[in-house]
Protein backbone atom coordinates (compact mmCIF):
# COMPACT_ATOMS: atom_id res chain seq x y z
CA UNK A 1 0.00 0.00 0.00
CA UNK A 2 1.21 3.45 -0.79
CA UNK A 3 1.52 5.73 2.36
CA UNK A 4 -0.32 9.09 2.25
CA UNK A 5 2.54 11.24 1.40
CA UNK A 6 2.98 8.47 -1.64
CA UNK A 7 -0.71 9.32 -2.41
CA UNK A 8 -0.20 13.22 -1.85
CA UNK A 9 2.28 12.94 -4.63
CA UNK A 10 0.74 10.60 -7.14
CA UNK A 11 -2.18 12.98 -7.10
CA UNK A 12 0.10 15.61 -8.18
CA UNK A 13 1.70 13.81 -10.77
CA UNK A 14 0.96 15.87 -13.82
CA UNK A 15 0.46 19.45 -12.94
CA UNK A 16 1.21 21.48 -15.81
CA UNK A 17 3.99 23.83 -16.25
CA UNK A 18 5.88 26.55 -18.44
CA UNK A 19 5.84 26.70 -21.67
CA UNK A 20 9.48 26.19 -22.88
CA UNK A 21 11.89 26.75 -25.96
CA UNK A 22 14.04 23.49 -27.00
CA UNK A 23 17.04 22.89 -28.83
CA UNK A 24 15.61 20.87 -31.92
CA UNK A 25 13.81 21.45 -34.98
CA UNK A 26 10.57 20.73 -33.24
CA UNK A 27 11.51 24.16 -31.17
CA UNK A 28 8.84 24.43 -28.49
CA UNK A 29 7.45 22.12 -26.05
CA UNK A 30 5.30 22.03 -22.58
CA UNK A 31 7.40 21.62 -19.29
CA UNK A 32 5.01 19.10 -17.49
CA UNK A 33 6.22 18.97 -13.55
CA UNK A 34 6.12 15.66 -11.93
CA UNK A 35 6.39 14.53 -8.51
CA UNK A 36 8.74 11.84 -7.66
CA UNK A 37 7.48 9.18 -4.70
CA UNK A 38 10.27 10.52 -2.90
CA UNK A 39 8.10 14.03 -3.76
CA UNK A 40 11.47 15.36 -5.56
CA UNK A 41 10.24 18.00 -8.45
CA UNK A 42 11.43 16.94 -11.71
CA UNK A 43 10.14 17.88 -15.39
CA UNK A 44 9.24 16.02 -18.16
CA UNK A 45 9.04 17.68 -21.77
CA UNK A 46 6.54 17.32 -24.00
CA UNK A 47 7.24 18.54 -27.30
CA UNK A 48 4.73 20.83 -29.76
CA UNK A 49 4.20 19.36 -32.83
CA UNK A 50 3.82 21.37 -35.81
CA UNK A 51 2.92 20.63 -39.53
CA UNK A 52 5.55 20.20 -41.50
CA UNK A 53 5.97 21.93 -45.28
CA UNK A 54 4.80 20.11 -48.44
CA UNK A 55 8.44 20.36 -49.36
CA UNK A 56 9.55 18.30 -46.13
CA UNK A 57 11.21 20.81 -44.51
CA UNK A 58 10.82 21.21 -40.49
CA UNK A 59 8.48 24.07 -39.06
CA UNK A 60 9.89 26.72 -36.42
CA UNK A 61 7.56 28.44 -34.06
CA UNK A 62 7.30 30.36 -30.84
CA UNK A 63 4.90 29.97 -28.10
CA UNK A 64 3.82 32.57 -26.14
CA UNK A 65 0.84 31.75 -24.32
CA UNK A 66 -0.19 28.96 -21.89
CA UNK A 67 -3.50 28.57 -20.05
CA UNK A 68 -4.81 26.75 -16.85
CA UNK A 69 -6.31 24.27 -19.68
CA UNK A 70 -3.13 23.32 -20.84
CA UNK A 71 -3.32 25.63 -24.18
CA UNK A 72 -0.14 26.28 -25.75
CA UNK A 73 -0.64 29.07 -28.32
CA UNK A 74 1.91 31.23 -30.45
CA UNK A 75 2.78 31.46 -34.43
CA UNK A 76 4.60 28.80 -36.36
CA UNK A 77 6.25 29.56 -40.15
CA UNK A 78 6.05 25.94 -42.48
CA UNK A 79 7.52 27.34 -45.52
CA UNK A 80 10.19 29.47 -46.42
CA UNK A 81 9.07 32.65 -47.42
CA UNK A 82 5.22 32.18 -45.64
CA UNK A 83 4.27 34.13 -42.95
CA UNK A 84 3.59 33.71 -39.65
CA UNK A 85 0.20 31.79 -38.43
CA UNK A 86 -1.25 31.51 -35.08
CA UNK A 87 -1.34 27.87 -33.73
CA UNK A 88 -3.49 26.55 -30.42
CA UNK A 89 -1.28 23.38 -28.87
CA UNK A 90 -2.84 20.95 -26.00
CA UNK A 91 -1.39 17.44 -24.96
CA UNK A 92 -4.98 16.13 -25.20
CA UNK A 93 -6.07 18.17 -28.68
CA UNK A 94 -3.03 18.64 -30.36
CA UNK A 95 -2.24 20.87 -32.88
CA UNK A 96 -4.69 23.67 -34.66
CA UNK A 97 -4.12 26.83 -36.94
CA UNK A 98 -6.37 29.64 -36.39
CA UNK A 99 -9.51 30.29 -38.95
CA UNK A 100 -8.93 33.67 -40.17
CA UNK A 101 -11.50 36.43 -41.98
CA UNK A 102 -11.51 36.66 -45.49
CA UNK A 103 -8.94 38.72 -46.70
CA UNK A 104 -6.10 37.67 -43.68
CA UNK A 105 -3.44 35.66 -44.47
CA UNK A 106 -1.17 35.72 -41.20
CA UNK A 107 -1.27 35.70 -37.89
CA UNK A 108 0.29 35.54 -34.22
CA UNK A 109 -1.46 34.00 -31.23
CA UNK A 110 -0.14 35.68 -27.56
CA UNK A 111 -2.60 34.67 -24.91
CA UNK A 112 -5.03 32.15 -23.89
CA UNK A 113 -7.81 31.60 -21.39
CA UNK A 114 -8.46 28.75 -18.92
CA UNK A 115 -11.73 28.03 -21.64
CA UNK A 116 -9.44 28.01 -24.94
CA UNK A 117 -10.49 31.44 -26.16
CA UNK A 118 -6.93 32.95 -27.75
CA UNK A 119 -5.75 36.64 -28.83
CA UNK A 120 -3.54 37.94 -31.17
CA UNK A 121 -2.98 40.06 -34.21
CA UNK A 122 -3.70 39.33 -38.19
CA UNK A 123 -2.53 41.08 -41.48
CA UNK A 124 -2.54 40.37 -44.62
CA UNK A 125 -0.06 39.59 -47.16
CA UNK A 126 2.76 42.23 -47.77
CA UNK A 127 0.58 44.25 -45.79
CA UNK A 128 1.69 45.43 -42.21
CA UNK A 129 -1.02 47.19 -40.65
CA UNK A 130 -2.22 44.86 -37.42
CA UNK A 131 -5.63 43.88 -37.02
CA UNK A 132 -6.02 43.08 -33.57
CA UNK A 133 -8.53 39.23 -33.08
CA UNK A 134 -10.24 37.29 -30.70
CA UNK A 135 -10.76 33.13 -31.59
CA UNK A 136 -13.26 31.20 -29.85
CA UNK A 137 -13.07 27.86 -30.88
CA UNK A 138 -10.67 28.44 -33.38
CA UNK A 139 -11.91 30.80 -35.57
CA UNK A 140 -10.96 34.12 -35.57
CA UNK A 141 -13.04 37.20 -35.47
CA UNK A 142 -11.48 41.10 -36.04
CA UNK A 143 -11.89 43.65 -32.77
CA UNK A 144 -13.10 46.62 -33.65
CA UNK A 145 -10.53 49.75 -33.18
CA UNK A 146 -11.61 53.31 -31.93
CA UNK A 147 -12.28 56.52 -34.29
CA UNK A 148 -8.90 57.26 -36.05
CA UNK A 149 -7.20 54.13 -35.09
CA UNK A 150 -6.25 52.01 -38.41
CA UNK A 151 -4.67 48.86 -36.50
CA UNK A 152 -3.81 47.03 -33.22
CA UNK A 153 -2.61 44.07 -31.64
CA UNK A 154 -5.03 42.37 -28.50
CA UNK A 155 -1.81 41.00 -26.28
CA UNK A 156 -3.31 39.85 -23.47
CA UNK A 157 -6.97 38.33 -22.21
CA UNK A 158 -8.24 37.64 -18.37
CA UNK A 159 -10.05 34.34 -17.86
CA UNK A 160 -13.60 37.04 -17.93
CA UNK A 161 -12.51 37.70 -22.12
CA UNK A 162 -11.75 41.40 -21.33
CA UNK A 163 -8.48 42.43 -23.55
CA UNK A 164 -5.49 44.51 -23.48
CA UNK A 165 -2.86 45.88 -26.11
CA UNK A 166 -2.45 48.64 -28.38
CA UNK A 167 -3.84 50.49 -30.82
CA UNK A 168 -2.28 52.14 -34.06
CA UNK A 169 -2.36 55.15 -35.86
CA UNK A 170 -0.26 56.92 -38.41
CA UNK A 171 1.69 58.61 -35.79
CA UNK A 172 1.96 56.44 -32.48
CA UNK A 173 1.11 53.79 -30.29
CA UNK A 174 -1.78 53.63 -27.87
CA UNK A 175 -2.63 51.32 -24.78
CA UNK A 176 -6.29 49.71 -25.68
CA UNK A 177 -8.21 47.89 -23.89
CA UNK A 178 -11.69 45.76 -25.05
CA UNK A 179 -14.19 45.23 -22.32
CA UNK A 180 -17.34 43.57 -23.08
CA UNK A 181 -15.53 43.94 -26.81
CA UNK A 182 -15.90 47.89 -26.98
CA UNK A 183 -12.48 48.99 -27.53
CA UNK A 184 -11.14 52.19 -25.34
CA UNK A 185 -7.69 53.82 -24.95
CA UNK A 186 -6.27 54.43 -21.76
CA UNK A 187 -5.60 58.16 -20.48
CA UNK A 188 -2.00 57.94 -19.32
CA UNK A 189 0.23 60.85 -17.81
CA UNK A 190 3.65 59.89 -20.15
CA UNK A 191 3.84 59.91 -24.39
CA UNK A 192 3.28 59.81 -27.04
CA UNK A 193 3.29 56.49 -26.99
CA UNK A 194 1.76 53.49 -24.85
CA UNK A 195 1.09 49.96 -25.00
CA UNK A 196 -0.72 48.02 -22.97
CA UNK A 197 0.57 44.02 -22.07
CA UNK A 198 -1.21 42.34 -19.77
CA UNK A 199 -4.33 42.57 -17.91
CA UNK A 200 -5.90 40.50 -14.58
CA UNK A 201 -9.00 39.00 -13.40
CA UNK A 202 -9.44 42.33 -11.58
CA UNK A 203 -8.70 44.44 -14.78
CA UNK A 204 -5.38 46.09 -13.52
CA UNK A 205 -3.59 46.92 -17.03
CA UNK A 206 -0.03 46.96 -17.33
CA UNK A 207 2.22 48.53 -19.42
CA UNK A 208 4.41 51.26 -20.74
CA UNK A 209 4.26 54.36 -21.63
CA UNK A 210 6.98 56.94 -23.42
CA UNK A 211 8.88 57.71 -26.42
CA UNK A 212 8.73 54.83 -28.85
CA UNK A 213 10.35 53.88 -31.93
CA UNK A 214 11.81 57.28 -32.17
CA UNK A 215 15.68 57.62 -30.80
CA UNK A 216 16.51 57.45 -27.63
CA UNK A 217 13.77 55.58 -26.64
CA UNK A 218 12.91 56.33 -23.31
CA UNK A 219 9.76 54.63 -21.28
CA UNK A 220 8.20 54.32 -17.82
CA UNK A 221 6.08 51.30 -16.49
CA UNK A 222 2.52 51.64 -15.41
CA UNK A 223 -0.63 49.87 -13.79
CA UNK A 224 -4.16 51.44 -14.83
CA UNK A 225 -6.72 50.47 -12.18
CA UNK A 226 -10.07 51.98 -12.53
CA UNK A 227 -8.72 55.19 -14.31
CA UNK A 228 -6.11 55.61 -12.12
CA UNK A 229 -2.42 55.08 -12.92
CA UNK A 230 0.43 54.18 -10.76
CA UNK A 231 3.71 55.04 -12.61
CA UNK A 232 6.58 52.82 -12.26
CA UNK A 233 9.95 54.47 -12.72
CA UNK A 234 13.43 52.93 -13.42
CA UNK A 235 15.69 53.04 -10.74
CA UNK A 236 18.79 53.45 -13.12
CA UNK A 237 19.45 56.33 -14.81
CA UNK A 238 18.76 55.96 -18.97
CA UNK A 239 17.14 52.57 -18.85
CA UNK A 240 13.77 51.87 -20.41
CA UNK A 241 11.62 50.39 -18.35
CA UNK A 242 9.00 47.52 -20.01
CA UNK A 243 6.49 45.49 -18.23
CA UNK A 244 5.41 41.92 -19.72
CA UNK A 245 2.71 40.72 -17.00
CA UNK A 246 0.71 41.50 -14.01
CA UNK A 247 -0.51 38.65 -11.79
CA UNK A 248 -4.29 38.41 -10.06
CA UNK A 249 -1.96 39.75 -6.52
CA UNK A 250 -1.31 42.89 -8.41
CA UNK A 251 2.22 42.30 -8.60
CA UNK A 252 3.84 43.27 -12.30
CA UNK A 253 6.83 41.60 -13.40
CA UNK A 254 8.92 43.88 -15.99
CA UNK A 255 12.41 44.47 -17.31
CA UNK A 256 15.12 47.37 -17.39
CA UNK A 257 17.16 47.37 -20.66
CA UNK A 258 20.57 49.06 -18.98
CA UNK A 259 22.99 50.76 -21.44
CA UNK A 260 26.09 49.42 -21.20
CA UNK A 261 28.74 52.11 -21.34
CA UNK A 262 31.46 49.34 -21.77
CA UNK A 263 29.80 48.35 -25.46
CA UNK A 264 27.05 49.37 -27.69
CA UNK A 265 24.74 47.18 -26.07
CA UNK A 266 22.23 46.58 -23.31
CA UNK A 267 22.26 44.81 -19.89
CA UNK A 268 18.73 43.14 -19.74
CA UNK A 269 17.65 43.15 -15.96
CA UNK A 270 13.92 42.10 -14.12
CA UNK A 271 12.04 43.30 -11.16
CA UNK A 272 8.54 42.89 -9.90
CA UNK A 273 6.60 46.04 -8.42
CA UNK A 274 3.72 46.06 -6.14
CA UNK A 275 1.95 48.52 -4.50
CA UNK A 276 4.96 51.12 -5.07
CA UNK A 277 7.57 49.00 -3.85
CA UNK A 278 9.93 47.65 -7.22
CA UNK A 279 12.55 44.99 -6.49
CA UNK A 280 15.19 43.78 -8.01
CA UNK A 281 15.33 40.34 -9.54
CA UNK A 282 18.62 39.22 -8.28
CA UNK A 283 20.40 36.63 -8.40
CA UNK A 284 24.13 36.32 -6.54
CA UNK A 285 26.21 33.54 -6.54
CA UNK A 286 25.66 30.74 -3.85
CA UNK B 1 25.43 35.38 -14.45
CA UNK B 2 25.13 39.27 -14.79
CA UNK B 3 21.74 39.33 -16.59
CA UNK B 4 17.83 38.02 -15.64
CA UNK B 5 15.59 38.18 -18.79
CA UNK B 6 12.07 37.39 -16.69
CA UNK B 7 9.17 36.25 -19.46
CA UNK B 8 6.32 35.32 -17.23
CA UNK B 9 4.92 35.21 -13.40
CA UNK B 10 1.91 33.47 -12.32
CA UNK B 11 -1.00 34.20 -9.40
CA UNK B 12 1.65 32.58 -6.50
CA UNK B 13 4.44 34.55 -7.80
CA UNK B 14 6.38 32.08 -9.53
CA UNK B 15 8.62 33.48 -12.04
CA UNK B 16 10.36 31.87 -14.86
CA UNK B 17 13.09 33.40 -17.29
CA UNK B 18 16.79 32.90 -18.29
CA UNK B 19 19.58 34.39 -16.42
CA UNK B 20 22.64 35.61 -19.02
CA UNK B 21 26.25 36.37 -18.58
CA UNK B 22 28.06 33.39 -19.31
CA UNK B 23 25.33 31.51 -21.33
CA UNK B 24 21.94 31.76 -21.25
CA UNK B 25 20.21 29.45 -17.94
CA UNK B 26 16.20 28.75 -18.05
CA UNK B 27 15.13 29.21 -14.62
CA UNK B 28 12.07 28.91 -12.41
CA UNK B 29 11.85 31.31 -9.26
CA UNK B 30 9.64 30.42 -6.41
CA UNK B 31 9.46 31.70 -2.78
CA UNK B 32 13.01 33.12 -3.38
CA UNK B 33 14.83 29.76 -4.54
CA UNK B 34 15.80 29.63 -7.62
CA UNK B 35 15.36 26.47 -9.68
CA UNK B 36 17.86 26.03 -13.14
CA UNK B 37 15.48 24.19 -14.98
CA UNK B 38 17.91 21.71 -16.93
CA UNK B 39 18.57 20.13 -13.86
CA UNK B 40 15.59 19.15 -12.88
CA UNK B 41 14.45 17.38 -16.01
CA UNK B 42 13.77 13.71 -16.58
CA UNK B 43 16.68 11.39 -16.38
CA UNK B 44 17.27 10.73 -19.94
CA UNK B 45 15.61 13.39 -21.69
CA UNK B 46 17.14 13.95 -25.45
CA UNK B 47 16.06 18.02 -24.65
CA UNK B 48 17.97 20.81 -23.31
CA UNK B 49 15.49 24.14 -22.76
CA UNK B 50 16.73 26.96 -23.82
CA UNK B 51 14.31 29.71 -22.54
CA UNK B 52 11.25 29.41 -20.43
CA UNK B 53 8.45 30.97 -21.87
CA UNK B 54 5.23 31.11 -19.80
CA UNK B 55 4.05 29.68 -16.39
CA UNK B 56 0.08 29.18 -15.79
CA UNK B 57 -1.23 28.62 -12.40
CA UNK B 58 -0.60 25.09 -12.04
CA UNK B 59 3.01 25.90 -11.67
Amino acid sequence: MPTAIELDCLASRRMGGPVLCLVASCCMGLLARLTRADCETIYSVEPVALPTCPSGNASSGIAYGLGLGWHVVGDYITCFGAGPKAFTWAPDEGFSAATLPSGFQNSIATDVTADGQVVGTMFADLVFTFTPFLATGGTAVELELPPTFTGGWAIAVNDSGQMAGYCESRSSLSACVWIDGRPGTLELPVGPSSKATDINNLRQVCGWMGVFPSPPWSSSGFVYDGGDVAVIESPIDGATVETLEINDAGIVLGRLDVPNSESSGETTLSFTWQRGVLTMIDRRPA
Amino acid sequence: MTGCIASSINNDGTIVGVLTGDGIHPFLLKDGVFTLLNDVLEPGTPWTIQWAKSINDAG
